[in-house]
């Protein structure tokens, strides 16, 4: 992170690195998995180049980073709302991630009580759950095991920091994406009704993005805490 | 220290920042020309807003908050909304179901969302909702 022509070289690589990831994502129809059930669902591996960027670069190349992956892919991939959608999930994924970087234990814990609470909410909601409702609740429940497991290997072993960003990352875009697409339609009502299944979705994706961004770490060598 | 006339990548967003406010400013433009819709094959000259609301679920059609349409959910119909950019969706209501049937936008989230039926009403992970992002449509089973 000395010279000038490695952070552009570093910026370089992996704005293109989003792009080609971001390709990916589209590619690999997870909805379709899940049945058209729950709409709008992505790996996020492009939000992974964001985890790398936000240990190796300082916050104003992560925010260029950022705006260059939401605008460039908008233009090739998507629509203009598509980019509406992706800048307020990516503004509000980087923002905790710069903010949680320091304290993956705090975003742990954080995650693992949204996920708590909103597998509560869904409960009182549906007193008698079935279905795909049934199969929601499982999941977040185990989000909110995942998130739990996250915050005590995190305390037990160093090296596993990147779990608690990347929870809370995946689940700070879930939740700008939502907030875009109900401001857009104007339907608050929207907002309640999927938010809890998002944040567990979200809890669940963060934990397996998490945990392949600490296997690149370990090959890149990377120092992801003090 | 962070300067603009050192950091290339800061013109270029620069100018997709620009190229983007362009578009958004294209795009409110069009969005003043009025929804056409057609219900049953024909078109729908009524009121967006039924006066005959309160018994029953009812199905609600509205595009960017505006309410489009509502119509009683056990009668047969089919409604097709016509966006003024071009842009079509067709809802199908079969009188225990209801459903996205078609779709002209590229990720069809909507169509593939499955249909809404009195049973299913509590237990979609989207509740009564299906909704088409890229046309900002969104359909609404719920009490009158």
């Amino acid at each position: 992170m000395n010279s000038n022509a490695e952070k552009v070289a570093r910026f370089g690589m992996l704005t293109a690195l989003a792009l080609v990831l971001g390709w990916l994502d589209r590619a690999i129809p997870v909805t379709w998995f899940l049945s058209g059930a729950v709409p709008g669902i992505k790996l996020g591996l492009a939000n992974t180049v964001l985890l790398y960027a936000v240990y190796l670069m300082d916050w104003k190349g992560c925010v260029l980073l950022m705006l260059a992956k939401v605008f460039l892919s908008g233009f090739m991939f998507g629509s203009m709302s598509a980019i509406l959608y992706s800048l307020s999930g990516g503004v509000l994924s980087l923002a905790v991630m710069l903010l949680v970087k320091g304290r993956p234990r705090l975003g742990a814990l954080v995650i693992a009580l949204l996920a708590a609470a909103s597998d509560v909410m869904l409960l009182l909601r549906h007193p008698h759950p079935r279905g795909q409702m049934l199969w929601c609740m499982i999941l977040i429940a185990l989000a909110c095991a995942a998130a739990v497991a996250a915050f005590i290997v995190i305390g037990r072993r160093r090296e596993y920091a990147v779990l608690g960003t990347s929870l809370a990352g995946a689940v700070a875009h879930n939740i700008g994406q939502i907030l875009a697409a109900s401001a857009m339609l104007r339907t608050p009502q929207l907002m309640i009704t999927y938010l809890p299944v998002l944040v567990g979705i979200g809890a669940v994706v963060g934990c397996l993005t998490g945990i392949v961004a600490q296997r690149v770490f370990r090959a890149l060598r990377v120092q992801t805490h003090q | 220290m962070f300067r603009l006339e050192s950091c290339a990548p800061a013109r270029l967003i620069a100018l997709l920042m620009a190229l983007g406010l362009l578009a958004s400013g294209c795009a409110s433009h069009e969005e003043a020309d009025r929804v056409r819709l057609r219900v049953d094959g024909r078109a729908w000259e009524g009121p967006a807003v039924s006066q005959e609301a309160g018994e029953g679920l009812r199905v609600y059609v509205t595009r960017d908050g505006k309410p489009l349409i509502d119509l009683p959910f056990g009668e047969a119909h089919s409604v097709q909304v016509l966006l003024p950019g071009g842009g079509e969706n067709t809802v199908a209501i079969t009188g225990d179901a209801v459903y996205m049937e078609h779709a002209d936008c590229d990720n069809q989230d909507c169509v593939n969302m499955g249909a809404v039926t009195r049973d299913n009403l509590e237990l979609r992970v989207m509740g009564g909702f299906i909704i088409c992002l890229p046309h900002k449509i969104s359909v609404e089973v719920r009490d009158g």
